[in-house]
This record gives C-alpha cells, structure tokens and sequence, in this order.
C-alpha cells in the first residue's frame, strides 16, 4: 500500500522519484551518470536517455558491466556512430536551444551568465522549480532550454528496484546496465502518462517507436536478455 | 541562423515555448533573491506589475530547506 500511495503522491506534486535515485548511487555510479550528461551535451541532445547512459559505461570503463559490453565487441565510437545512423531516438523536432538559436539567443551563454552571478545550485533549483511547478499555478509544460530532460527515468527506477531486489545498498554500474537493457525491451515512452507522452512528443521523440538501444544492440547481434543475465550469472 | 528556418511555424514556436521557460527561470532567480534581500512581496509584486496576491500564489508556497527565505 505504501508504494502506491507514495507513487500517488509524487505523481500530485510532479516528483518523477528520481531525485531519490541520486543518493543511492556509488561512486562509480554517480562517475557514469556524470558521463552520460557530458555525452548529451556534446552530441547536443536536450535530454538524457538509455543510449548515453550506455556510451557512458563504455566511456567509464572500469566496471565489470563495461567489460562485459567490450567483450561483446562493442566499442563507444562505433556505437555512437550507430546511434547517429539508426537515428538517435530524438527525432527532427526542434531542440529548445536551436530554436533560441534563430531569435539571436544562446542559451550557453545564457546560462554561463547566470551562474555567475547567482551561483550553479541557486540556478539549478530554479530550473527543478520551475519544470516541476503545477499548471495551475502558472506552470507552462514545455522543453527548457536551460536544463537537460532526464527520459532514463524508467531504466534508472527499474535499476534501483533491481539493486534492492538484490539486497544491494549502493546502485553501480552493473545495476544501471541492467535498468538500460531492461528498459530497452520496450518501445519508447512506456509506462510514461499522458502528459509525458506529450513531452516527449515536444522534444522530438516519437512514441512507441522502438527503443534505438535494442535496434543498435541487436545490429550488433547482442540478446539483451542473455546480456542481462550474464550480468549476475546464477551459480 | 537564416531567414527561412526563423520563417517556420515549427520552429517559431518551440522558440516561443523555450523563451516562456527562460523567463519563468529568471523570474524564479529574481524572487528568490528579492526575498532573501528582505524585500517584501508587495515590493516584488509592485515591480513585477502583478498583484501581491498574484505572487504569493506562484511563488509563495515552498517548502523552506533550514534557512528562513
């Protein structure tokens, strides 16, 4: 009863839970997770999804989920080529930033000023506040510019759940590779609300599309499912 | 930038949207440092040219963390 009240509540108040994730990461874990913004924002992607958490465990490396990636024959370049030509799961819609772009705005910019002058947290809650504010008290649903759209959401619940199943304390690497796989089985947006669905669709992602991790694992003749399970072999 | 892609109602109005965003960010920045200077909301509201009302009910409501605001 508690987890659904609990889902209920955070579902009033706009909290996706993920906040709650954080704390819970080891640092290895966190170490990917940072790497996985950085991906985003050098291939200019307005949010995080499953694909860049995944280049990120490859880029991390030392982990026992990367090795088993790396001895799968995958590489993060070529993988990222790939992301490129499957068609990454954002699709021709227009990024909040590109479109800042054609009024003379760089939102970059934007930001850097900003943080130097009210400091990187007091702007980094104010974007949280902002997205997370209801619309009935002049919340405006809609990509931001300024901050990065989390869509792993769904891999890293499932990650924490797995990590707790397991009676691990601390979610790692491994725990995230399988959140991502798990995740991957489905097409994209599952599980998601109407609304979010809709966000989705405002960032250029088409829902119930096939999730481009598993389009590009099984080009490269990968079974998730098996992946999955060698993660945590059974004796 | 070019002329023909500032043309497009698709991307004219994801700017639109993203520029709605930007000001609400820098909005919440001010407000937040309005009152942790001690202004009072009426003074916020006066320069914001809303009612202090009207303030109160966007920005009023936080859950404080520790510090008083």
């Amino acid at each position: 009863m508690w987890p659904r009240l609990t889902r209920l509540l955070r579902a009033a108040i706009g909290d996706d839970g993920t906040g709650a994730v954080w704390p819970r990461l080891t640092p290895d874990g966190r170490g990917v997770i940072r790497l996985a913004f950085a991906e985003a924002r050098e291939l200019g992607h307005p949010c995080i999804s499953g694909e860049h958490v995944l280049l990120a465990l490859l880029r991390h490396g030392s982990s026992r989920a990367a090795t088993l990636l790396e001895a799968r024959g995958l590489d993060v370049n070529v993988l990222r080529a790939g992301f490129h030509r499957v068609g990454p799961a954002l699709g021709p819609g227009t990024s909040p930033v590109a479109a800042l772009r054609t009024l003379g705005i760089d939102a970059e910019q934007v930001r850097q000023r900003l943080e130097a002058s009210f400091g990187t947290g007091a702007l980094r809650a104010a974007e949280r506040r902002v997205r997370r504010r209801p619309r009935w008290r002049g919340g405006h649903p809609g990509p931001a510019p300024l901050c990065v759209h989390l869509l792993a959401n769904r891999a890293l619940a499932i990650a924490a759940r797995f990590a707790a199943g397991r009676g691990d304390a601390r979610i790692g690497p491994e725990h995230l590779l399988y959140g991502v796989l798990q995740d991957a089985r489905d097409p994209l947006g599952t599980q998601l609300s109407r609304r979010s669905r809709r966000q989705l669709a405002a960032l250029g992602f088409a829902p119930g599309r096939p999730n481009p991790v598993r389009l590009q694992l099984q080009a490269h003749g990968i079974d998730l499912s098996r992946l999955a399970a060698d993660l945590y072999p059974t004796p | 930038m070019d002329a023909a892609a500032s043309d497009d109602p698709d991307v004219g109005l994801a700017a639109v949207v993203a520029l709605r965003q930007l000001v609400e960010v820098l909005e919440e920045l001010h407000v937040d440092r309005a009152r942790r200077l001690g202004w009072s909301w009426r003074d916020i509201a006066r320069r914001l040219g809303v009612t202090k009302q009207a303030v109160h009910y966007k920005h009023g409501l936080r859950i404080h963390r520790g510090k008083e605001l």
